[in-house]
């Protein structure tokens, strides 16, 4: 059953009010389905469009052109079944892990006792103990995206979009925060669509993998990834992922060196 | 922690101080105009003594909490509107641009002529001059409010009411205090000018009073009052300025 839908895509962004035809178009008829449960990633050369179609089905912008569908009705705002984990991760700075998390709680109307303990459940989940009252700008890099996947995940989203959400993490606490997503998402079994410039993990995560054109981006190459679940950092020596590797590889440096 | 106190910081005080007590000893100066430190020390302590400095200073104090929230409460509202309403926006800044300018003591014959004698006048101006501050920096404040905090909010499901008093609010918060540090700076010294001549008590009242009946020593032991309060206000501020942006303690 497909999650999202997204039916000839087109943007281009309305400069100073005027509405003149020749903005630049930045997404040019994207179609793609997504289907329930999968873990979805994007690749695409660096200013292609990728946070633009994120923002896109997250419901922030909306369309120039096409239709956006979840669970088959219109996107048309934002909704808390798809949750937005960004790549500078977007805590409120005024409140600490705690209350950064409780955010969405007080929004769904939860009693405070039980919004404690789901709290204090996914806090426990992301390895945050002993963190829950400290404000962000108290926490590494890699607690306060443990803390903004936290927050994601207590209001219990169908979806999550992700942006880059490891890029400005080191490759140390990126592998590790890829492992602990993977076994949330095997808990959670919600739907993830991940955006990544890295090859690796995008191989490594997905069930399927889409990389975009140079902009206007369209859709370059839409490829599922059959290597067996639950993944371990070894997979990466395996011969299948060594091949789906190097084919994504090659064809985003292709993509990348048009563009010069 | 522990408090070390940097003793050179006093020095040019006492050397000030010093100095002005050795011109009045040595018959130098009139001491009917600039009375000798220790004579205005032994002022003060008897205007506390009797109570009369005090009564002054609460009622002075008084004025400028009136004022001062009632500029709080305008400041916010208007600076949150202008900054998040484009029609509100048209219709406000004009007006507030054109009363930006004016000094805030330039109210007080107005003032007085609506008023009357009292603390109506002092209100008035103690807001009108501590508004500009607060509204200005609740402004900025909120055009700063970073995009990604109100999509995080919105994608969480927040009310209106949520993205108000839970994010925009408390997002502009380190710019909002910074204005009501400016702003109770503001109101001390308009309430002090409004007194001078607005008023039948208050500090202000009370120097201007003493300098008719030539008191000059009362009327230093009244400035040396006001100097004290403000310090403590603005003192104060900084308090509720860390309780109010726990989360800046540092950089963030
Ligand atoms: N609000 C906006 N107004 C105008 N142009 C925009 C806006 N947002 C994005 N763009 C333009 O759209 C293009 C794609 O931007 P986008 O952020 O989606 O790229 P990206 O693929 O996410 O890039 P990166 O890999 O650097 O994150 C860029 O050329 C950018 O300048
Ligand atoms: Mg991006």
């Amino acid at each position: 059953m497909e999650k999202i839908e997204l039916i000839n895509i087109s943007k281009s962004f309305v400069q100073n009010g005027n509405n003149c035809k020749n903005e630049p178009l930045i997404l040019n008829d994207i179609s793609l389905k997504i289907n329930s449960g999968s873990f979805v990633s994007i690749l695409g050369p660096s200013g292609c469009g990728k946070s633009t179609l994120l923002n896109i089905i997250a419901g922030f912008i909306s369309p120039s052109k096409g239709e956006i569908k979840f669970n088959g009705f219109p996107v048309t705002a934002p909704n808390p079944n798809r949750v937005v984990i960004f790549q500078d991760y977007g805590l409120f700075d005024w409140k600490t892990v705690q209350g950064n998390i409780e955010f969405g709680l007080i929004a769904k109307n939860i009693p405070k006792t039980e919004r404690k303990e789901i709290t204090q459940y996914y806090i426990d989940l992301v390895h945050l103990k002993g963190s829950e009252n400290k404000y962000p700008h108290e926490l590494s890099g890699g607690m306060k995206q443990r803390a903004a996947i936290a927050r994601a995940l207590a209001i219990e989203p169908e979806c999550l979009l992700m942006d880059e959400p490891f890029g400005a993490l080191d490759s140390q606490t990126r592998n590790i925060l890829q492992d602990e997503i993977l076994d949330i998402w095997k808990k959670t079994k919600n739907t993830i669509v991940s955006i990544t410039h890295n090859v690796d993990e995008a191989v490594y995560l997905s069930d399927r993998i889409i990389v975009l054109s140079n902009s206007p981006a369209k859709i370059l190459i839409d490829t599922n990834v059959n290597l067996p679940r639950p993944r371990f950092p070894e997979i990466r020596l395996q011969k299948d992922f060594i091949e789906i590797y190097n084919y994504l590889w090659q064809s985003l440096r292709n993509e990348v060196m048009s563009n010069k | 922690m522990k408090l070390k106190f940097n003793y050179r910081k006093l020095l040019s005080i006492v050397a000030i101080i010093a100095i002005w007590e050795l011109l009045c000893d040595i018959g130098y100066v009139n001491i009917r105009i600039l009375p000798s430190p220790y004579v205005v020390l032994i002022t003060l302590y008897h205007l506390i003594i009797s109570g009369s400095i005090l009564f002054d200073m609460l009622t002075s104090l008084w004025r400028v909490i009136v004022g001062f929230l009632i500029a709080v409460f305008l400041g916010i509202v208007t600076g949150y509107f202008t900054a998040t309403n484009k029609k509100a926006s048209d219709f406000l800044t004009p007006l507030i641009e054109i009363l930006r300018p004016i000094p805030p003591v330039a109210f007080i014959p107005l003032s007085i002529l609506w008023f009357g004698i009292g603390n109506a006048p002092a209100y008035f101006l103690v807001a009108f001059g501590s508004f500009f501050p607060i509204f200005t920096n609740t402004f900025y404040g909120i055009k700063s409010v970073n995009k990604i905090h109100i999509d995080a909010a919105l994608c969480l499901g927040a009310s209106r009411k949520q993205l108000v008093f839970d994010v925009i609010i408390p997002a502009a918060m380190p710019f909002i205090t910074v204005g009501l540090k400016t702003g109770i700076g503001v109101a001390w010294f308009c309430v002090i000018a409004a007194e001078l001549v607005g008023a039948q008590s208050g500090l202000g009242y009370m120097i201007q009073l003493n300098r008719l009946t030539l008191q000059s020593e009362n009327v230093i032991a009244g400035m040396v009052m006001i100097g004290l309060i403000g310090f403590l206000m603005s003192r104060m501020m900084v308090f509720i300025q860390k309780k109010l942006v726990p989360w800046s303690n540092k950089t963030s």
